[in-house]
């Protein structure tokens, strides 16, 4: 059934090598589930779909139900650029380049208010910590996350192309593989409004939502699950565009028209977030920014770096009082 | 598509049969355990492979990982490396860039407790049109311990080796394979790299077969891996020699400057003359000697090395001392009225050489080339130093470009493992080729330039040369800029 839906939503895209792509990954997705027990499979079953997943039909399910904040059209935008997404110089190369920043800057951050982290060897700053990637794409940061050694480590996306690719990228690497045997790191297709609905006992050390709320219909919801699932104490990352003029020339027209680094349509300046905004989406969840840092992309040497100029990019950590 | 996973499913299998034979059977050489996965290989152990290994295992951020470094020549210790009074003949310049990651991996003090150590902090270059040429001077060498201006040092290429290599074998992950070489690259297949599990691994000259997230080529011009996984590079034979050999220096008799405080050990300068043959170069050792590296075409260069010692050493000071031959140049002689190319009508015998007292070594040559790999890594490979960029010797940089390759490499590595990133990753690999390729060509092209200007002898490019030299020699801001990058800083900088 799961392979009827892909070959369908293939057709029209009208992707040839997507297709490959995706009988491939869902190939190894099968080998999962049948190598590990049925513990794993769990994970590829239906049982985390969104009402969202049988995209032809329903595309206007997500107006009529308040529990969504996701919009049925960003999820098919990424469904289709999932494969060539772990390309580092395909049309997500400057999110491949902003990777490593933005893990440095989560352990950095971790390490000042997890002790854990602090006591930690330095190669493995995450050990003993749970961890989940809301709006994991492919997998860049779930994948640097879980090789950081966190114990248990979640990726979630709602779009289903995704999963079936990061699940297959993981396989690439020895000791992601054996992560994903052990379930120690778990991909999920799922809202992160499913996701709490049906385990609403998950508590996390750490939740990161990169690049993610400027696609989110309602950001103010999406913190409100955000926060949920954190623990007291624990941390919060989000990073994402400010809604500025700065903004709209850089990363709509800089990024999508004049120098074709992303695809035209990756980002709608409307929904990008101020600052403000979300300080006061924390605050009513009794959760307190403690750091916010710009980032900038040099798109002639294709590399990142942190600013103090919080115009167009950039990151924010807070903790759950 | 369906095929190649099948086909790579049968591959884990076959792993799989080959682990559990391991159990039955003795010959183990094949499989695959713990033990013989490493996260790095570095293949060649000389100055560039020895410190990327030093500067892992240095590093904090990266000590953990497991490193093989391979060596195919038997390694010396620090004192058999300077149980030679003699210096051997392979000497090398570094620059302070160098100095300084030799300082950060704790090398130096081993280095320099050789006293075979000789800073330089003067250059004279000139050429054969009679022209007084440039002469680059930095302040006095002033070394308080830690830190030393110099333009730059003249250390013995065994004496660093050794130091290095001494360093490697205290750290506890880096596993030092000595006098083996890699016979082969097993197959070694970019497709299966990039989309699989499956690690790349080389089988060494006993046999021995190891596997690595990433593997370092630094195995010099002639790199064994480069030729194995036939990557392509481009370049051109000089159709030169270098002709090589040590000297012993008899002692200044410098009345004119008593107040000197080294006055015994004067031994600061580098002398480059431009022939029209190549370049030769006196390169100041410690305790009196100097090294001669005279770049000329094959035929001189046999000729050279045919002659006996005596004879050899009248060429050495004629080719630097000797007065422009004038015979042919009736017409150069009115060009050079007319453009006023020699104003001071120098002959060349005022560049004050230091006397030279005899041949000490045997004369050794090897053969110049410049060349360039266009890719510098490939999926779980990437290679450093000679073996992607190899350059004319003429300026002194190639090493220090080495040098340079393994900061930045290191830096990267050091970023994967902070940011959780495999220490093969691609797009890791791909950053280090970024910052590092525009570096190394444009050293690679100056220096072919150089040499294409220096080795013509028509009057409008000696006219043109003479006229640039001059005002080098009189404009000191852009003297004091030349200085820099012969000190390898960057002039540029955009941060």
């Amino acid at each position: 059934m799961i392979y009827h839906l892909i070959s369908k939503s293939c057709q029209r895209l009208n992707k040839p090598n997507l297709i490959n792509n995706l009988i491939k990954s869902q190939k190894q997705s099968i080998i999962y589930s049948s190598s590990s027990s049925s513990g794993s499979s769990k994970f590829i079953s239906n049982k985390y779909f969104t009402t969202t997943s049988n995209s032809n039909n329903n595309s206007n399910n997500t107006t009529t139900t308040t529990t969504t904040t996701l919009r049925q059209d960003e999820i098919d935008f990424f469904n289709q650029q999932s494969s060539d997404w772990w390309n580092p110089e395909g049309t997500m190369k400057p999110l491949h380049r902003m990777n490593p920043f933005r893990v440095k800057y989560i352990c950095d951050r971790l390490k000042i208010y997890n002790e854990k982290v602090s006591k930690n060897p330095i190669h493995l700053p995450l050990e003993g910590l749970n961890v989940i990637d809301v709006g994991c794409g492919v997998g860049l940061l779930t994948e640097s996350l879980s090789r950081l050694g966190a114990s248990k480590v979640v990726g979630l996306d709602a779009a289903k192309n995704n999963i079936l690719m990061a699940i297959s990228h993981a396989s690439f690497d020895q000791k992601l593989n054996e992560n994903i045997q052990n379930k120690s790191l778990n991909y999920l297709e799922s809202t992160i409004e499913n996701f709490y609905n049906i385990e609403n006992d998950q508590q996390f050390d750490a939740v990161c939502s990169l690049e993610v709320i400027e696609h989110v219909d309602n950001p103010k919801q999406f913190i409100d699950y955000l926060s949920k699932i954190v623990k007291p104490g624990g941390s919060i990352f989000i990073s994402t565009i400010n809604k500025t003029f700065l903004s709209y020339i850089s990363a709509i027209l800089g990024a999508e028209y004049i120098f074709r680094m992303v695809p035209v349509g990756t980002h709608h300046w409307d929904q990008f977030i101020k600052p403000k905004d979300l300080e006061s989406y924390f605050d009513s969840n009794n959760c307190q920014i403690t750091d916010l840092k710009g980032l900038v992309y040099n798109p002639l040497t294709c590399e990142w770096d942190f600013t103090n100029d919080l115009n167009v990019n950039y990151l924010l950590h807070a903790i759950k009082k | 598509m369906l095929r190649l996973i099948n086909k790579t499913i049968n591959k884990n299998d076959l792993i799989k049969i080959n682990n559990s034979k391991r159990f039955c059977s003795t010959t183990t050489n094949s499989t695959i355990n713990k033990d013989n996965i490493y996260d790095i290989i570095i293949i060649g152990g000389g100055l560039v492979g020895s410190t990327m290994a030093c500067s892992i295992g240095n590093n904090n951020t990266t000590k953990h990982l497991k490193v093989a470094l391979i060596e195919s020549s038997k390694i010396q210790t620090v004192e058999q490396s300077i149980s030679n009074a003699i210096p051997e003949i392979r000497t090398i310049s570094f620059n302070n860039q160098t100095i300084e990651l030799f300082k950060s991996i704790n090398v130096w003090d081993t280095i320099k407790s050789t006293k075979r150590v000789n800073p330089f902090n003067q250059v004279r270059v000139w050429d054969t049109s009679g022209f007084e040429g440039i002469h680059f001077q930095d302040n006095d060498i002033i070394d308080d311990g830690n830190n030393t201006t110099a333009m730059g040092y003249i250390i013995e290429n065994n004496i660093v080796t050794s130091s290095l290599l001494s360093k490697v074998k205290q750290f506890e992950n880096i596993e030092l394979f000595e006098q083996l070489s890699v016979k082969s690259m097993n197959d070694y297949n970019e497709e299966t790299i990039r989309t699989t599990s499956i690690l790349p691994s080389v089988t060494l000259s006993n046999d021995q077969q190891l596997h690595a997230k990433l593997i370092i080529g630094a195995d010099g011009g002639n790199s064994i891996l480069k030729k194995q996984l036939q990557v392509p590079s481009i370049g051109r034979v000089y159709n030169q020699k270098a002709v090589v050999c040590t000297l012993k220096l008899g002692i200044k008799q410098d009345n004119n400057n008593n107040s000197s405080n080294n006055n015994n050990n004067n031994n600061n300068t580098l002398f480059q003359r431009f022939l029209p043959t190549g370049p030769i170069a006196l390169l100041p050792l410690a305790n009196g000697y100097a090294n001669i590296i005279w770049s000329t075409n094959l035929m001189h260069a046999q000729y050279l090395l045919e002659l006996d010692d005596e004879s050899f050493l009248e060429q050495v000071k004629d080719s630097f001392l000797k007065s422009p031959s004038t015979s042919n140049s009736s017409f150069f002689e009115i060009a050079s009225n007319l453009f006023n190319l020699n104003p001071k009508g120098l002959s060349g015998n005022e560049i004050y050489l230091p006397p030279i007292e005899g041949l000490v070594s045997k004369r050794a040559s090897f053969p110049l080339r410049i060349d360039h790999t266009f890719n510098y890594t490939l999926p779980r490979v990437c290679f450093i130093g000679d073996a992607s960029h190899l350059v004319h010797p003429m300026a002194g940089q190639g090493v220090n470009l080495g040098m340079a390759d393994v900061k930045t490499l290191s830096s990267i590595i050091e970023q994967s493992v902070q940011s959780g990133y495999d220490i093969g990753d691609a797009m890791m690999l791909k950053r280090f080729e970024e910052i590092r390729k525009p570096e190394n060509l444009k050293m690679l092209l100056s220096i072919d330039t150089l040499f294409n200007l220096f080795t013509n002898n028509s009057i409008f490019v000696t006219g043109l040369r003479n006229f640039g030299m001059s005002l080098l020699n009189n404009i000191s801001p852009l003297k004091n800029l030349i200085i820099g990058v012969s000190k390898g800083e960057s002039i540029l900088k955009f941060k």
